[in-house]
């Protein structure tokens, strides 16, 4: 078994956060499929899967280049109202001698298959490594899928502040132990790599996982990027202020890592954190933001009791 | 110590998908167009004494594989692209031709329920529904190259741009079919035209429809699609739209819907059903509902094919009414 998958994160183009209903409308990207949501820990809408037909031969580190022929799944998700993922993957389950008639394929939806022979571990770590993910475009897929969330006219196109788009690339593959191993990586920006080597995970617990790690990752960048430009290194005024105030608004209830995960993906979480220290760079942060607008309100207290005084 | 074990679960955040009945196989016998009605009961009669002998063939051949098979009969009328004859006179006898051939009709059906039936959108459900089977080198970078209203198993040929001059640097390129052995049969099929901001299904697009309804493979958020209504008496209504969308004409029959379709047509729908079959393999079914219907066959020893495609027979007979 292999899955390979690219999910995009960034926030909705919106005003506000979107309400349930409006999410709900945003993402009914299929006509007769509902769109599944949850309220709690944090409010959590996502798509009807959508698929996409694939037929490309890949780039892998052995340097074979094998066909690899299906249907990918794709799937848009919003958090909180205001983070929007969309998500490409595919589950390469197995080889033909041939091409199969499309309807083989469609039979099989969300998981493609090599046409001749083609080697899990190669093929993954050349969909790693490879610019385009070993000549297939997951990441491709996902943006349409992004850009036709955020084309919605429910949507004021009017986002309450600008962050970059973060990609995650990632796949998973079967344990070589009976541990499950977890290797994420942080690129330049917008690119991450997740590899889950595990034999317990499904598909789309996995998927659930990757997506969690990739708002996580995209809500620390998010907030680590708005301080440095809010020109806080320099000291605390007014206008720095102002552009903190959006992080206060938007960001910092968002936080909320293995929201609706069973124990396992807890675990699996919690060894994540250990090794990149994603909830200790957060509430550094976000100590940060709260210490400095603290400080300045009591100076803007002081100086207007002042002003009170001397009037 | 004990320990505390508690779940959370949220009713929005769940998908269902109701299950239907399904019988082992549908035979259509089918189709006419309104005015081979008007050819008359002997020339309607002997259409069905054609037809009849490859039903019964059907039916003993489900019978080695089933003891105790559920077959049901089904017919459809076309009241979407010409209205010339008035259920009044169509169905009766229709009726009639199919019990003195000895295959009585179980369900009717009309064509124009397969573009909307009691408020589903069926046409555009499916629409929504098709993949395209990707050309060699579709690598997901770009978005599918769609011809608006058409479909086809392959890459088209470039079209002409420009006079003379370009006609010289651009030479024909043939079209190629996917998944080709050695020799291309390529298709391209219209779904759909859009006139005077009204959109008109082709006769293949909605037979694809029709195939997908029997087969009972539709659900609109979760749940069927197909309400079958039943009737007795032989009373019908002056009107198309007032009859609904699937009657049920006989009430032992076996369940509409069935794992298999069966379709005895004479040879002018070869082509429409090549059309439909291809149409057909561009159309992704839920996975829970595949799931689901093959699971249930399994159950009876009757195993389906995992593609939809593949539980579709035909036999395509001479004996169009109007043939000279």
């Amino acid at each position: 078994m292999l899955v390979l998958s690219e999910v995009l994160t960034g926030p909705v183009r919106h005003s506000t956060a979107l309400p349930s209903d409006v999410a709900k409308r945003v993402l009914a990207l299929r006509l007769g499929e509902i769109v599944r949501t949850f309220d709690r820990p944090i409010a959590h809408a996502f798509s009807p899967d959508v698929f996409t037909g694939i037929d490309c031969r890949l780039v892998t580190s052995s340097g074979s280049r094998p066909r690899l022929v299906g249907a990918v799944c794709g799937r848009a998700a919003i958090t909180g109202g205001q983070i929007l993922q969309a998500s490409a993957m595919v589950e390469v389950t197995g080889r033909t001698p041939d091409r199969r008639p499309w309807a083989y394929y469609l039979a099989r939806p969300g998981q493609a298959q090599t046409i001749g022979k083609g080697k899990p571990g190669p093929i993954a770590n050349g969909f790693l490594t490879d610019v385009v993910g070993a000549g297939l475009d997951l990441g491709g897929i996902a943006e349409r899928l992004m850009d036709e969330v955020q084309g919605s006219s429910a949507l004021d196109r009017r986002p309450a502040f600008r962050a970059a788009r973060t990609r995650l690339r990632w796949i998973l593959e079967p344990s070589p132990d009976e541990d499950d191993h977890i290797a994420f990586t942080v690129h330049e920006l917008p690119h991450r790599t997740l590899r889950i080597s595990s034999s317990r995970l499904t598909p789309g617990r996995a998927a659930d996982f990757a997506a969690d790690i990739a708002r996580h990752d995209w809500l620390v960048t998010t907030l680590t990027s708005m301080v440095e430009q809010s020109g806080l290194e320099s000291g605390m005024d007014e206008r720095v202020a102002m552009r903190l105030q959006p992080v206060v608004d938007h960001l910092l209830h968002l936080w909320m890592p293995a929201a609706r995960s069973d124990s396992h993906a807890r675990a699996l979480w919690a060894s994540v954190e250990s090794a990149s220290g994603f909830t200790r760079q957060w509430e550094t942060q976000v100590a940060r933001v709260r210490d400095q607008l603290t400080m300045y309100t009591i100076a803007l207290l002081r100086t207007s009791s002042g002003r009170a005084k001397s009037a | 110590m004990t320990q505390a074990h508690a779940t959370h679960s949220e009713e929005s955040g769940l998908r269902r998908t109701e299950s239907v009945a399904w019988s082992h196989l549908s035979i259509e016998f089918g189709h006419l167009y309104m005015e081979d009605f008007k050819a008359g009961a002997t020339a309607l009669e002997s259409y069905f004494d054609r037809l009849a002998p490859w039903a019964r063939t059907a039916v003993a051949e489900l019978k080695r594989l089933q003891p105790r098979p559920r077959v049901s009969t089904c017919f459809l009328v076309d009241d979407y692209f010409l209205r010339t004859s008035s259920p009044q006179e169509v169905i009766p006898a229709v009726r009639e031709a199919a019990k003195k051939a000895g295959v009585p009709i179980d369900y009717l059906a009309r064509e124009s329920a397969c573009v909307e039936a009691a408020g589903v959108p069926l046409a555009a459900l499916v629409q929504s529904r098709l993949v395209p089977d990707p050309p060699a080198e579709t690598n997901g970078s770009r978005p599918p190259a769609t011809e608006n209203g058409w479909l086809c198993n392959g890459v088209r040929s470039p079209s002409y741009v420009g006079g003379e001059a370009m006609r010289s640097v651009e030479a024909w390129a043939h079209p190629v079919e996917n998944g080709a052995r050695n020799h291309s049969l390529f298709l391209d099929v219209e779904l759909w035209r859009d006139e005077n901001r009204t959109r008109t299904w082709s006769c293949a697009y909605l037979a694809a429809v029709w195939q997908l309804v029997r087969l009972g493979l539709l659900r609109f958020d979760g749940k069927p699609v197909t309400h079958v209504v039943e009737t007795a008496g032989d009373e019908w209504p002056d009107d198309w739209d007032d009859v609904p969308a699937v009657v049920q004409l006989n009430a032992g029959a076996s369940s509409f819907t069935a794992y298999r379709t069966f379709s005895v047509m004479t040879n002018r729908f070869l082509p429409t059903e090549h059309a439909v079959r291809m149409i057909l393999g561009q159309v992704e079914i839920d996975r829970d509902v595949l799931a689901d219907v093959r699971t249930r066959a399994e159950a009876e020893g009757y195993p389906l094919p995992k593609a939809v495609v593949d539980r579709l027979s035909y036999v395509f007979a001479e004996g169009d009414p109007r043939a000279e």
